[in-house]
């Protein structure tokens, strides 16, 4: 099946399914495919989006198309420079920064028809309806061990977590199962911020070397089992989509605080880890903010998916553990 | 007596401690950070415990105790010094800004992935101006009117050093504004976990008397220890206190 590629947690996979696509979520992280990118972004272009270009520039013939929202300035940037420099046809969506549900409702209708135009096909409610099962389906699947993960003590490392979900990212709509309990006592944390990449297991084994990460709310691991599609037809997935907790960069987004507060009067973690890759602003001043909003232990670290300065996280994330049990 | 030792990416730092400090050594690691090791173990003797810290620390196999340098540096301040609110650390590779609430870490930030803001900063811009660390930092202090360096990069540094030579600019300006220039840095990271009095500022940094000029004009006065390179293998060293253990 040809691959569609989408950039955000916006874009329902649904949709791109019913028009006959592959959904495959660019999430690359490899310090190698950025180089790929260098002749058309800067090297302080955030590394996610360097990596996804490299990744497309190095399998365009296996992508019928790639969509993408205005949400994150740098992906829709990518967007551009793939539209220019292949033959990869681009489908940009505009994602409202404000509250404005029926802009982005008429830009889902663009997106149904603009797949529509691209696989000469029709998109019907049928087909959205199997594909909402089949999703839905994997989602609830999920959820199950994104659970596990939170469970008193914490059953799944989010290093198999993420693992497990790649297959959902990468569109794979075979369940994938994993029986290997791994039980800890750690301190238990959240771990919030930029995505998460494919390639970015050795960030997660090092944080998971000193604390367990019971629930994270990334582009990568779990943000995706937030979308609960209740209704029926393109109107239950634009609903379910446009409810989802917000992104960081909407405006206001009180309501993304909101989530994260509820969620940690649930899931009482003893500490936060803040994730952010270099040069994405957004989460570099958002994420001050939050350490000091909700009052608990606080990690900053900040890295571009290589690993040259994995000797200092291990000593920050070391020295947040030691400060943790002091 | 326990031996405290701190494996940092430039020198390797070590007390011997039985209630105060009865020896200390510094050696350079350069990269064999094993061999180092080695070399304190012989030097200094007569200890029954050994407590570790730095970026080496995991490689001290028989140590009883493994802390990271950010709570080690907790340990020393609170020893020399029991109101200590900020501690900055200028290592060679990097530089933190540690926050504590009565003696215990609060925050902290580290920059690593630069030299500006760290001891490197200052060692390639004395050599680009053939001076011996120890001239470049007596130079500095004899400037009242420190020039201004804008660039945190230190090779970018280098290209405006020299435009400043070629205007004919004193030496000691020149060397004091590259003091400002790091301490500048360093505020800007401590700003992240609001940097409070008492600071107490260590590291291999701390030895820098420009350096120090240039955080009491920038931030305010700040203490400095007798030996400040060995605040975190003392730290180390306290953490096998028995207090401490609890």
């Amino acid at each position: 099946m040809e691959l569609i590629g989408y950039t955000c947690s916006y874009i329902p996979v649904e949709i791109l399914s019913a028009a006959g696509y592959r959904p495959y979520r660019l999430l690359h992280g490899d310090f190698g495919l950025m180089e790929k990118s260098d002749p058309w972004l800067r090297v302080d272009a955030c590394p996610l989006v360097r990596s996804n270009l490299g990744f497309l520039l190095e399998h365009q013939q296996r992508f019928v198309a790639v969509v993408g929202s205005t949400g994150c300035d740098m992906s829709r940037r990518m967007l551009e420079i793939v539209d220019a420099i292949t033959d990869i046809p681009t489908i940009i969506i505009n994602m409202p920064r404000t509250d404005r549900l029926e802009i982005y409702y008429d830009e889902i209708d663009y997106l149904i028809k603009r797949l529509a135009e691209l696989s000469g096909g029709r998109i019907d409610d049928e087909q959205i309806n199997r594909q909402i099962r089949v999703w839905e389906g994997l989602r609830n699947f999920y959820r199950h061990y994104s659970e596990k993960r939170r469970e008193n003590p914490s059953r799944l490392s989010t290093v198999s977590f993420h693992h497990l979900v790649a297959n959902f990212h990468q569109g794979n709509t075979q369940p994938v199962s994993y029986s290997q309990l791994e039980v800890s006592n750690l301190p238990r944390v959240f771990l919030l911020g930029s995505p998460v990449g494919y390639e970015s297991t050795f960030l997660l084994k090092i944080i998971e070397k000193y604390l367990r990460i019971i629930w994270d709310y990334n582009c990568g691991l779990s943000r995706f089992l937030n979308v609960k599609i209740k209704g029926k037809g393109v109107d239950g997935i634009k609903s379910a989509y446009y409810q989802q907790p917000p992104c960081i960069l909407r405006r206001p987004n009180k309501k993304f605080y909101e989530f994260i507060k509820k969620k940690i009067v649930e899931y009482k973690p003893t500490g936060m880890v803040l994730s952010t890759l270099d040069y994405c602003d957004a989460y570099e001043f958002e994420l001050i903010k939050i350490g000091n909003i909700f009052g608990l232990p606080t990690l900053n670290l900040r890295s571009d998916f290589s690993f040259q300065n994995r000797s200092q996280l291990e000593t920050r994330i070391n020295a947040f553990q030691e400060m943790i049990n002091t | 007596m326990v031996l405290g030792i701190d494996i940092g990416s430039c020198y390797t730092k070590a007390v011997l401690f039985d209630g105060q400090i009865k020896e200390k050594m510094v050696i350079k690691t350069s990269l064999r950070p094993v061999e180092a090791i080695e070399q304190v173990k012989e030097k200094l003797t007569g200890y029954k415990e050994i407590a570790a810290t730095g970026y080496g620390r995991n490689l001290i196999h028989n140590a009883q105790k493994v802390i990271t340098e950010i709570t080690a540096f907790a340990y020393g301040a609170m020893y020399i010094e029991p109101g200590i609110k900020t501690i900055i650390d200028i290592g060679g590779q990097d530089s933190k800004v540690i926050k504590l609430n009565r003696g215990v870490v609060e925050r902290f930030v580290m920059n690593d992935r630069c030299a500006a803001g760290t001891g490197n900063f200052i060692e390639k811009t004395a050599r680009a101006l053939d001076l011996s660390l120890e001239s470049f930092g007596q130079l500095a202090v004899k400037s009242d009117k420190p020039e201004t360096i804008d660039s945190l990069c230190v090779v970018m540094a280098e290209t405006e050093i020299l435009s400043l030579a070629a205007e004919n600019k004193k030496l000691e300006d020149i060397v004091a504004g590259l003091c400002d220039a790091l301490v500048r840095r360093i505020a800007a990271l401590g700003a992240q976990v609001k940097i409070e009095p008492p600071i107490l500022l260590c590291g291999g940094g701390a030895l820098n008397q420009g350096i120090i000029k240039s955080m009491n004009r920038i931030l305010g006065k700040v203490i400095v220890p007798e030996a400040p390179q060995f605040l975190g293998a003392l730290g180390a060293a306290l953490c096998l206190n028995p207090i401490c253990r609890n």
